[in-house]
């Protein structure tokens, strides 16, 4: 191919790109929406439920204070460390539950898998930003919290190309 | 005293020789990694280069003799962030054969589909920095836009956008949502169809074609004798795809075809990885329609399973090329030793060979044509 | 000589064919084991006899273990006779309670014929407890020549697990820095910080 056709070849398709929609999350204002409530694990079967692996979500009625996410993620992580808390369970003698750093989570979700009372989840929320270092550590309270997020912005294909509408 | 010191370090002699003059590229981070080529410059032509990798190397290999086969999963996908899947692959084959698990149906298939799209995502991603190696600032922005597609599904499929931690020994973690199947099937037509027109905007550009081709011409001896492998493999003239010749999972059920260039030159090889592109979006739609419609996902495996003496070297076609994992077992739940065999390093031996006598402005185009990830070489 | 070497990889349940071994040198093809994988074995057995020893046959999976001062020969005649035209990857392996340091070449071949095969290559050279890479006994002969493509493998090999190869031509250092001073760090006794 001659040097003018292939000019002309990118510039036409150029030009044509004009007319295609943008394509850009504007993310503070649109957020995009994710399969489910995040990623769960069915510990009978042994198979996950798919979902966004974002913040925990630990239910403080079901743990049993076993240690088995923070055994999980010693070899990963080290970001689970099993505190004390102020309440009683009659499942959790001694009163310990998970508390995250996510300075240091890497959000493999092995954690999740390695729970057998369906205690601990992962939500949707991935905005986790915080000014300090301590504010990355989420204690058991904080992660019983169910986040409240409005996303959904999906992606739509149009014959004027893709958006995030 | 100079005898004295150990094979690993040299001390430089001063040359006699004042037209040579020794440039140090990097170790900047163009998007990928730190990497070092120290070339030898005579005017503009490259006399002698010697590629200095080790930048990030942050020692797998050793890390993973301290971890159990599961919680390596997590740190193995580190070194190729973008293509997460495939190099956990081999990982979970290897694992797999020995601890003697057999993979459900279903799951072979869904790692076909995951791996083919962290294909297709990491191949945009290297040709989005090839694009604005070359000051083409466009065939930046369509590829890193056009990724989006994808990562929406992978993230869909695995709940990450990057690192996914998707594959496990045993199949993979979850099964597909609901309505994957459709919406990866739209996803995956427009995104060909976008594709496509690379090849108007890149690959029939007048400029780029007089910067690439025949810059870089690996011979397909040559090709041979330096063990190179993948795209620039193919990019030779020599028909050799893992996916055909040793086929893993379902790829042997699956249709599609490896695309052979002969040039062996840089444009040869920027090309190779995009036609895989295309290759790929029919393995995707090939096996959404072949996957079977239920049946589980993983292999329940023992909290801290434990294999034998034994040891194994599966390999698999990641985008880089052949990407092989040796482990041996000694009947502890940590693996023994873990080699990781990648495509990039296989692929450094070429840079020296393809650099002598081009010219300095040249480096980037064949650098970069090589499919190297420094992170993934250094491991 | 090679039949006082331990032999730790052999397990259970690959095929292990190195007892019948001695008494015939060439395997009998018997219906577990795949048929093109033992062709290739007994060729190198005709050639070399005493020399090597079959490891295992895996379904594409060869291994052989061969002394060292032999490597070098026989690898030729892998690179010549049977075909395989490159090396995948050098692994040192480290094995202290044997005193001894196992590195293994991962053949490969870009002939359509065997292109599915991989010719696992395994040496061993003596373990010093104090190394002192390059000047100890921890050595090898080099490859390079008859396969080009293990330069870079070799390297990474030697820093690693200070395993010196004679005439290569280039035993610089590849990844870790150049005033790495401690053990080479994949031996088993480098331990990780904290762990």
């Amino acid at each position: 191919m001659g040097t003018a056709s292939g000019i002309i070849k990118a510039l036409n398709s150029g030009i044509k790109h004009l007319a295609i929609k943008r394509f850009t999350l504007r993310y503070p204002e649109q957020k995009l929406k994710f399969v489910g409530d995040g990623y769960q694990f069915d510990p009978v079967s042994g198979v996950g439920i798919a979902g966004l692996k974002g913040r925990h979500m630990l239910f403080h009625d079901k743990c049993t204070g076993c240690q088995l996410c923070s055994i999980a993620c010693e070899g990963i992580a080290e970001a689970i460390a099993m505190v004390k808390v102020d309440e009683k369970w009659k499942q959790n003698k001694k009163s310990i539950m998970p508390q995250i750093d996510y300075g240091k989570c890497v959000f493999c979700g092995l954690c999740v898998d390695a729970c057998p009372f369906y205690a601990l989840y992962m939500t949707n929320d991935y905005e986790l930003s915080s000014f300090s270092k301590e504010g990355l550590i989420y204690t058991p309270a904080q992660l019983q919290v169910k986040p409240n997020i409005k996303q959904d912005a999906e992606i739509k294909i149009s014959d004027r190309g893709a958006t995030h509408g | 005293m100079i005898s004295k010191l150990p094979p690993g370090i040299k001390v430089e002699q001063k040359g006699d020789n004042d037209k040579i003059m020794t440039l140090n590229v990097g170790p900047q981070h163009p998007g990928s990694g730190h990497m070092r080529i120290i070339v030898k410059i005579d005017g503009d032509y490259i006399v002698s280069c010697d590629p200095d990798p080790g930048y990030v190397h942050r020692g797998e290999e050793k890390m993973a003799e301290y971890r159990n086969y599961i919680t390596n999963i997590p740190h193995l996908e580190r070194p190729v962030i973008h293509d997460s899947c495939n190099i956990l692959y081999p990982y979970c084959l290897g694992v797999e054969e020995i601890l003697g698990i057999e993979v459900p149906e279903r799951a072979k298939y869904v790692r076909v589909i995951a791996s083919e799209l962290n294909r297709c995502v990491y191949t945009l991603y290297w040709l989005a920095i090839y694009g604005i190696f070359l000051g083409h600032s466009t065939m930046f922005m369509w590829p890193a836009g056009d990724r989006e597609l994808l990562i929406d599904l992978l993230e869909k499929l695995s709940g990450a956008r990057v690192t996914h931690a998707y594959f496990v020994p045993g199949g993979v973690r979850n099964d597909m949502p609901s309505n994957f199947e459709d919406v990866c099937l739209r996803q995956i037509n427009y995104f060909e169809k976008r594709i496509k027109q690379y090849d108007s905007i890149f690959y029939s550009n007048p400029i780029l074609k007089s910067r690439t081709i025949n810059t870089g011409v690996l011979r397909q001896n040559d090709a041979i004798r330096l063990g190179s492998t993948g795209s620039v493999l193919r990019a030779s003239g020599i028909d050799f795809d893992l996916r055909k010749k040793e086929p893993y999972d379902v790829y042997d059920n699956l249709d599609f075809q490896t695309n052979v260039l002969k040039s062996g030159d840089s444009y040869a090889r920027s090309k190779i990885p995009w036609l895989d592109m295309l290759e790929s979006c029919k393995i995707i739609r090939n096996a959404l329609e072949k996957i079977p419609k239920s049946g589980s996902v993983r292999v329940k495996l023992k909290p801290n399973p434990k294999a034998g003496n034994v040891e194994t070297y599966k390999r698999v076609e990641s985008g880089r090329g052949s990407l092989g994992m040796y482990i041996i077992s000694n009947g502890k739940p940590e693996p023994y030793r873990v080699k990781i065999s990648v495509g990039s390093f296989r692929n450094l031996i070429c840079l020296p060979y393809l650099l002598k006598g081009e010219k300095l402005g040249n480096m980037p185009a064949v650098y970069w044509s090589l499919n190297y990830w420094p992170v993934e070489a250094d491991r | 000589m090679n039949n006082e070497m331990p032999n730790k990889t052999e397990a259970d349940h690959n095929k292990n064919v190195s007892q019948n071994n001695n008494s015939s040198k060439i395997i009998k093809n018997s219906a577990d084991l795949p048929e093109f994988e033992t062709n290739i074995a007994n060729m190198l057995l005709d050639k070399f006899d005493k020399k090597l020893k079959i490891i295992f046959i895996k379904k594409n999976r060869i291994k052989v273990d061969v002394h060292k001062d032999n490597i070098v020969e026989i690898a030729k005649f892998i690179n010549q006779n049977l075909k395989f035209d490159h090396a995948e990857s050098v692994t040192g392996v480290d094995r202290p309670e044997q005193n001894e340091i196992e590195v293994v070449y991962h053949l490969g071949s870009y002939d359509p014929s065997i292109s599915n095969q991989i010719l696992a290559l395994s040496t061993r050279t003596v373990r010093e407890s104090i190394p002192n890479p390059g000047f100890d006994k921890t050595r090898l002969p080099s490859l390079r020549d008859v396969f080009y493509s293990v330069e870079f493998h070799e390297r990474e090999c030697f820093e690693m697990l200070g395993v010196y190869f004679e005439n290569h031509p280039d035993n610089r250092r590849l990844l870790l820095p150049e005033d790495w001073a401690d053990l080479p760090p994949l031996r088993k006794d480098f331990k990780i910080k904290g762990r």
